[in-house]
């Protein structure tokens, strides 16, 4: 199979010349995943020199036609040979053929209306403006005049002391609530306290790590008339509206954006001290942190904070992870933290006077469509279509030499907005 | 340190290792702590896999239970019998075991019937006979036969004209021709080509089955791990890490293990330098 990539306008055609069956089909997917990871939404694939078309090829065409839909792009196949005609024909999907699809306008970037803000319901796009940080683009758009969000700790238990019946709270996260912590789901606290680990919640979705469960992030997500709630020994949480969305991507190939760089540009545009995050980002590495052991399992004989022993309560990464995965991050950072959130806040080593708590949990990476946009559908469409595949608490790894530095991030999408701090108990 | 008695389900034990620690060359630039405490219960019919990286232990646990060394602290029991100071060769009328070697195991210039007669009195006392009586042919191309490689109509061939595939399978069968307590594997797939591997890894869960046996594999292969035992013992640093019970088998497949691997991994690399990092960004 010979692919060759040809730009027409707006358009990338894919010209195939060989077979798409089995033994090509993956490497066809990956080549039109890895432009619309490019930002190339409106997708052709010229069928003139495909030979043979099998179920396993058609599988993918229909694979690509999802994700590019999933993007508002478009895609259609041209100048098929008679024998892909009639395959997609004979298969119901004629109308993969570009003669019979109706023409496309492509879908208006970054103007449109917004259906809604993603934490308070529905804002109105007001304007827009642009900031350069090294290689990637920033567009600014402004959701609601004045937004604010109003940040708790809602449960405070600290490392690492053994936990209390009173540092459990039970955590509701319906829609217009974000937040991060320590907990776990069950049936109750007793049930949960073998299992807390990080977890992090938005748009009706909750997603935590079982310590000691192995690798793979457990999740609930809100439906009809269940909210997903968690059994948390520490939690930080937000609810308000977002007062901007910032959409950031890479203008060429060293283009990078560290994850204290997107806490900068969230202070300078909101001009706040103290700013609360939500974000879906394609990964260029992540580096963190998250229990491997329950919190809820220490004894007043374990001293799980020292060296060697935390080897038995922690899991470093060990180098940075989950390149050309999605994350969606829930961060909360300030300048000058509120005595009430001040200690879940940590100093970044890479920025003197910014503190910071962050959560990420990791997803196959998935497109999103460009300018504008909502954050629940895309956040429920990760937890609907794809599992979640990790979940970390980031840090930054400041070793001197053999340091992997801070978590960093390629293109993405990230509403924020100033938050004020109140004290514990419900929002 | 984990104790590894899961998946017993109230059997008599077969195997019972306690507290057995090994160093090689201690106290030298070059000291190895190659069993650093391994505590171990197989109960009768259990087959564990051992697996681990190199220099793991696995080998050497299986050495030390088939007697090749004698360990600096522990204790080994095999049906109840503590054998911890015997010598390799007494421990044989336990002891069935297999090398990754397929020209190991036996004698090259004797014939394939002559090296069964060998196996047939391991643990015995074995002095000048006879030739084989009719019968004890007869009953010897029986079972050769189970192996599927028409090796019955061969027994007068000497076995140094075998593959390494039929060479392995006539091994395993020979050091299970008595039933032994307990059956020792060591990688003893990992010379053969792919289908000679696969050919005697099935014969080997076959025999194992067949004939009820205790055995203890140490593997590479995290196939094999996954598809022939009933157990998984994870090694790492002369140390129990990790064990897959009998009822966490039907779920594990390769990729779990090799996250587990992973797993040990990182922990490696959590050093007192992260370890502060951990205690200034960690809540």
């Amino acid at each position: 199979m010979k692919i060759e990539t040809l730009t027409d306008g707006r358009r990338t055609i894919l010209k195939l010349d060989g077979r798409l069956d089995v033994t090509w089909a993956e490497h066809v997917l990956n080549s039109a995943l890895e432009l619309l990871r490019g930002g190339r939404h409106e997708l052709r694939m010229d069928a003139s020199g495909l030979q043979y078309l099998s179920s396993a090829g058609i599988r993918v065409l229909i694979r690509i036609r999802r994700e590019v839909s999933a993007v508002q792009g478009s895609f259609a196949i041209v100048n098929p040979s008679p024998f892909v005609e009639n395959a997609l024909r004979m298969s119901g999907l004629g109308e993969l053929l570009e003669c019979d699809t109706p023409e496309q306008d492509a879908p208006d970037t970054g103007t449109g209306d917004v259906a809604g803000a993603p934490c308070s319901g529905s804002a109105v796009q007001k304007g827009r403006g642009d900031i350069d940080v090294a290689g990637i683009q920033v567009d600014v758009h402004p959701l609601g005049a004045g937004a604010m969000l109003r940040v708790q700790a809602t449960a405070r238990w600290r490392p690492w002391t053994p936990v209390q019946d009173t540092d459990v709270v039970n955590l509701p996260f319906p829609r217009p609530v974000f937040g991060l912590g320590i907990g776990a789901a069950g049936v109750d606290a007793g049930d949960s306290c073998s299992r807390f680990g990080e977890f992090a919640a938005l748009a009706g979705c909750l997603s935590w790590l079982p310590a000691g469960g192995g690798d793979t992030p457990d999740y609930l997500v809100e439906a009809e008339r269940f909210t997903p709630s968690i059994f948390a020994i520490q939690g930080l949480v937000a609810e308000g509206a977002f007062s901007h969305l910032l959409r950031f991507r890479p203008v060429d190939k060293t283009g990078l954006l560290p994850l204290s760089s997107l806490f900068g540009q969230a202070l300078e545009v909101t001009g706040a001290d103290s700013v609360a995050m939500v974000c879906i980002a394609e990964i260029e590495g992540l580096v963190g942190a998250a229990l491997s052991r329950s919190p809820g399992l220490m004894t007043t004989a374990d001293s799980p904070g020292g060296f060697p022993q935390i080897r038995d309560w922690m899991a470093f990464c060990g180098e940075r992870v989950h390149a050309r995965h999605s994350a969606l991050l829930v961060a909360f950072v300030s300048r000058r933290p509120d005595a009430a959130v001040a200690p879940y806040l940590v100093p970044l080593s890479s920025t003197p006077g910014l503190f910071a708590h962050t959560h990420a949990v990791v997803f196959p990476f998935r497109p999103l469509p460009e300018g504008v946009i909502d954050l629940e559908p895309h956040v429920r469409m990760f937890f609907e279509t794809v599992e979640p595949v990790d979940l970390l608490h980031l840090i930054e790894d400041d070793r001197p030499a053999v340091g992997l530095g801070q978590s960093t991030f390629l293109r993405g999408a990230c509403w924020c907005a100033p938050f004020s701090a109140g004290k514990g108990g419900a929002l | 340190m984990l104790t590894s008695t899961a998946g017993t389900g109230g059997k008599s034990m077969m195997l019972e290792i306690r507290g057995l620690r090994k160093t090689f060359f201690p106290d030298t630039p070059n000291e190895v702590r190659a069993l650093q405490g391994i505590d171990l219960d197989l109960s009768e019919g259990c087959f564990a896999a051992i697996i681990g990286t190199n220099g793991s232990g696995k080998s050497t646990l299986l050495n030390a239970v088939a007697g090749s060394f004698l360990p600096d602290q522990g204790t080994v029991r095999i049906d109840g019998v503590e054998i911890t100071r015997w010598e390799e060769y007494r421990r044989a009328q336990y002891v069935g075991r297999v090398f990754q070697n397929p020209f190991a195991g036996t004698a090259a210039g004797m014939t394939i019937a002559e090296n069964i007669g060998l196996a047939m009195r391991r643990g015995l006392s074995r002095g000048l006979r006879p030739a084989l009586p009719r019968q004890v042919r007869d009953a010897m191309a029986d079972r050769v036969r189970t192996l599927g490689m028409g090796l019955e109509n061969r027994l007068d061939n000497p076995i140094g004209t075998l593959s390494g595939g039929q060479r392995q399978a006539l091994t395993l069968l020979m050091a299970t021709w008595l039933k032994p307590r307990l059956l020792l594997l060591d990688e003893h797939t990992a010379a053969l080509d792919p289908k000679s591997a696969a050919q005697v890894a099935a014969l080997t869960r076959e025999i194992i089955e067949r004939e009820h046996l205790t055995a203890l594999m140490v593997t590479h292969s995290m196939q094999q791990a996954v598809q022939l035992p009933n157990r998984i013992i994870m090694m790492h640093q002369g140390r129990i890490v990790r064990q897959y019970s009998e009822s966490e088998m039907a779920r594990v497949r390769v990729p779990e293990l090799l996250a587990a691997f992973d797993r040990i991994r990182r922990r490696e690399q959590l050093d007192p330098a992260v370890s502060d990092i951990l205690g200034r960004q960690y809540l």
